[in-house]
């Protein structure tokens, strides 16, 4: 198959195709395109694995076995473009020259374009470990772009690896908890009611629900991914998913816990321009994500983060910005400004910066 | 959402009767008992403002300024992102030169003196939409002579409200000559009273808000409540006399 250039080139387009489509889908993420690499591994082994090729308990040599079948069915060109080696007691490093690797253009052009990215050579290869031995196992690539040279890494997982948001059948849910998908019209007539009998408590009902509704996402995620980069990038690709708005993380203080957060077309927004004319003023009225944020900060730095919101959207500029303190450090004047201690913002296209591509 | 420079107090009530709200360079006098809730009401319109963008000053003279943070807290606003940003002043009248805030104000019995610091912090902040609020004006004008006060107000509303400053005067009850709190009273745009009413087994808080026209001060009374974390509650459905 590695011969036929035409179906290599059919298959790296599938592969972009699905990472091009997999961010427009909604409550969509990476986990998913791993789990398409995986299956099509599985179909391979079904298909052409006897047993007795997979009968050693050795990670080693299950992973040798399966790229030697790779071989002989043509699908690579040579086994030996795939040196596996132990690397410590229970990690395997894959090397590869990636003018060798099928998956090639793929690779080059999910990096140029930012798309979601995972090593199908390398998921497939989680897919036999798992299959073989019935543990699940986890990889990452690091490109040495200088030398063309990839190197994999296959381990047993820590922690399950999953999607915040899932569907089984017709229920949807978020971090385990049932969610639901409503028209954006129907939370502006919640809050239209809210407004009507009881307007003083407007604000504090949305950062409480924001805020508390958001405590067992942060959980789930923080167990998922303990550095706060990872943590946050995650969570907040979960909320653009959602739907409620573009978020970036403009900087973090992991000493402080300070941080500070821009948020693009937040989705309370056209609620408030468009339906209910909820306040008589121009103001601040992401409430809900203000309480959101409060709580993934609060979780993440195990101590209560209070997050205001400084500038909206619906009152001038292209984005919101939310501010959070610890609580602790309420006591006590503010400082210097917050502009001159902001050195590197980060625009609403550089998401690639935070390191996820060498997954 | 409507596009308006008007200003509101930050209490629904209110805001509702003050249906067109407040220009900046207007000032309220806010008169009341001690212990009423004129704080509170001081802490709704900071809030107000600091979510409508503005900058606001509070200059704290009958409690430290870390009373207004934790007041303000307790409404789920963090005050030290807005200090960081310069949106939120808190200036201590109270501890005088014992004072470890970014502002004070020490030897308030000379009002000349209060009036150039005072001028000094609003200087800084030129150009933007100001709230500024005196938590009490009348612990300062104690000792001062009935002339004195008299100038001191004329002179200082009129700079404040050539410089555009929405001000919100807070006078305790009783402190200042009744003659001297008519007369003031006339130099502002809106007067809120806040008092006791009801029997003494059953205290209620009332509330007017209106302007001096006439000579009288005409207004409808409210009953409101204080909840610790709504601020004032003002049943405006419920009116108890004019």
């Amino acid at each position: 198959m590695i011969e036929d250039a035409f179906a290599r080139r059919a298959l790296n387009y599938l592969y972009i195709s699905i990472s091009e489509t997999v961010p427009k889908l909604p409550f969509s993420g990476r986990h998913w395109l791993t789990e398409v690499s995986k299956g099509t591994a599985l179909r391979i082994l079904n298909e052409h694995a006897s047993k007795e090729l997979f009968q050693s308990k050795e990670p080693l040599e299950i992973c040798r076995a399966y790229i030697k079948l790779l071989e002989d069915i043509g699908f690579i060109s040579s086994s030996k473009d795939y040196p596996i080696e132990k690397l410590g007691s229970d990690t395997l490093k894959i090397t590869l020259k990636r003018t060798n690797c099928i998956y090639r253009e793929y690779c080059i052009e999910a990096e140029e374009k930012g798309l979601f990215f995972k090593c199908p050579r390398m998921t497939s290869l989680q897919a036999v470990l798992e299959w073989s031995l019935g543990k699940k196992y986890d990889s990452t690539v690091d490109i040495d772009r200088e030398q063309g040279i990839c190197v994999g890494k296959l381990f047993p997982q820590k922690k399950e690896l999953d999607e915040i948001v899932t569907r089984k059948d017709h229920i949807l849910k978020i971090a385990g908890r049932r969610a639901l998908l409503l028209p954006k019209i129907t939370y502006s007539f919640i809050l239209e009611a809210i407004k009507n009998y009881a307007p003083h408590i407007l604000k504090h009902v949305l950062y409480e629900a924001g805020y508390n509704s958001a405590i067992p996402i942060a959980e789930k995620a923080k167990n998922m991914y303990p550095d706060p980069l990872e943590y946050l990038t995650i969570l907040f690709e979960e909320l653009k998913n959602a739907g409620l708005g573009e978020v970036i993380l403009q900087s973090l203080d992991t000493s402080t816990c300070e941080a500070v957060i821009w948020c693009k077309d937040s989705f309370q927004i056209p609620t408030e321009e468009y339906e209910t004319n909820l306040y008589r003023t121009p103001r601040v009225i992401c409430d809900l994500l203000r309480g959101t944020f409060a709580a993934y900060l609060s979780v993440y730095f195990q101590k209560d983060i209070i997050c205001e919101e400084m500038h909206c959207q619906s009152v001038s500029g292209e984005h919101c910005e939310f501010v959070s303190f610890p609580l602790d450090k309420e006591n006590g004047p503010g400082g210097k400004s917050f502009d001159s201690t902001r050195k590197y913002p980060r625009s609403f296209n550089q998401n690639r910066d935070t390191g996820f591509f060498s997954s | 959402m409507p596009e308006t420079d008007r200003a509101f107090l930050g209490v629904e009530g209110l805001d509702q009767i003050l249906t067109e709200g407040l220009s900046f360079g207007s000032q309220i006098m806010v008169q009341g008992d001690t212990g009423v809730g004129k704080t509170v009401l001081a802490g709704d319109f900071i809030k107000e403002g600091l979510h409508c963008g503005d900058t606001c000053i509070y200059i704290a003279c009958d409690e430290p300024p870390e009373a207004m943070r934790q007041h303000l807290l307790s409404f789920n606003v963090g005050t030290r992102a807005y200090e960081k940003a310069g949106r939120l002043i808190l200036v201590d009248a109270y501890e005088e030169e014992q004072s470890t805030e970014k502002y004070c104000i020490s030897d308030l019995s000379n009002l000349e003196k209060f009036f150039y610091l005072e001028k000094q912090i609003l200087n800084d902040y030129k150009n933007k939409k100001v709230r500024l609020v005196v938590d009490s004006l009348s612990t300062l004008l104690t000792t001062a002579p009935a002339e004195d006060i008299l100038e001191f107000h004329r002179s200082r509303l009129k700079y404040l409200r050539k410089n555009n400053i929405l001000t919100m005067d807070i006078f305790v009850h009783g402190v200042l000559d009744d003659k001297i709190m008519t007369i003031s009273s006339h130099l502002y745009n809106v007067i809120l009273k806040m008092n006791f009413g009801g029997s003494p087994a059953h205290p209620v808080r009332m509330i007017q808000i209106g302007k001096v026209r006439s000579q009288r001060f005409v207004a409808a009374q409210y009953m409101f409540n204080i909840s610790p974390t709504f601020g004032i509650i003002v049943a405006n459905d419920m009116e108890v006399g004019i």
